[in-house]
């Protein structure tokens, strides 16, 4: 393995090159962990323009009530947000 | 220097002046390095021959096209030994990623995450810019780094990101060098431009 280091290209050392290895091994690994955290961001977010229906002087529809669930419940069913399918917005 | 460009009391401010010395006492960016990367490797540093005590602050260009893909492109601080800083916990802050409708934000971890899912494929490319430091401050205040960054995709679908990122309370330190790569597979292809800010 190489690397650049202030413009010259250099061979990396063993210890360089253990430490890359086990780098790129612990990021695959934790793929499936990330993909889970961006799908709940993403939930999250989308729950969170509907916040405002649960305040004390709103009346929420039993269809938003059943959106809202359906994301909350999202990851039953997605694993990330390449297979997702989002409920529909009432 | 040409006699042409001395006048009898003053310098022809007319004419142009190639400077290949450094020029002191002025305040501006100051060009440290430019590494153009023609062979492929794992990574791409600027340790603390260039980031030292000269200056507190320093600005960075890159192109960069990654050889794997659907990778994340980042970056980490170097302590002042060069030794990466890459504690579980090192870094805070974020993104706001104007191609997706979420901001990411951490208070802890291991990296400075500038950007997920970049492609391989031909006409797959990004570019950006960023500003890093106090890098001089130590246990005083946090070392930052703040930028923009805009790639495109093998479908023409463009992400542009704002990036905010320092060092997590209990991390703080001098920084002697930024780290930049992928968290898979090598730097294709990219020119990384280092600037000092002379005060």
């Amino acid at each position: 393995m190489k690397k650049y280091v202030n413009g010259e290209l250099v061979d990396m050392t063993s210890d360089e090159i253990s430490e890359r290895e086990a780098e790129e091994q612990a990021w695959t690994d934790g793929q499936a962990d990330r993909d889970l955290a961006d799908l709940r961001t993403e939930r999250n977010s989308l729950l969170a323009e509907t916040d405002y229906l649960g305040n004390s002087d709103v009346t929420m529809s039993d269809a938003m009530t059943t959106y809202r669930q359906a994301l909350r419940d999202i990851t039953d069913s997605a694993t990330s947000l390449d297979d997702v399918t989002w409920p529909t917005k009432p | 220097m040409a006699l042409s460009k001395i006048q009898s009391e003053s310098v022809n401010l007319a004419d142009n002046f190639a400077f290949t010395g450094t020029v002191t006492g002025a305040g501006g960016l100051v060009k440290l390095a430019t590494t153009t990367v023609s062979t492929a490797v794992s990574e791409i540093e600027f340790n603390n021959t260039l980031v030292n005590s000269t200056y507190d602050n320093y600005y960075l260009t890159y192109t960069v096209t990654p050889s794997s893909d659907n990778v994340t492109f980042r970056m980490r601080f170097l302590d002042t030994s060069n030794s990466q800083i890459n504690n579980d916990l090192g870094y805070s802050g974020g993104s706001i990623n104007e191609g997706a409708t979420a901001s990411t934000n951490t208070n802890g971890a291991s990296q400075m995450e500038i950007s997920g899912s970049m492609g391989s494929a031909s006409g797959e490319s990004a570019s950006g810019q960023l500003w890093f430091g106090p890098v001089n401050e130590g246990a005083n205040f946090p070392c930052q780094l703040n930028g923009f960054h805009n790639g495109i995709n093998q479908s023409g679908n463009h992400q542009g990101r704002v990036f905010f990122f320092c060092l997590s309370k209990g991390y703080f330190q001098s920084v002697g060098g930024i780290k930049i790569n992928f968290t898979s597979g090598n730097v294709e292809a990219g020119t990384f431009t280092l600037y000092g800010v002379a005060k």
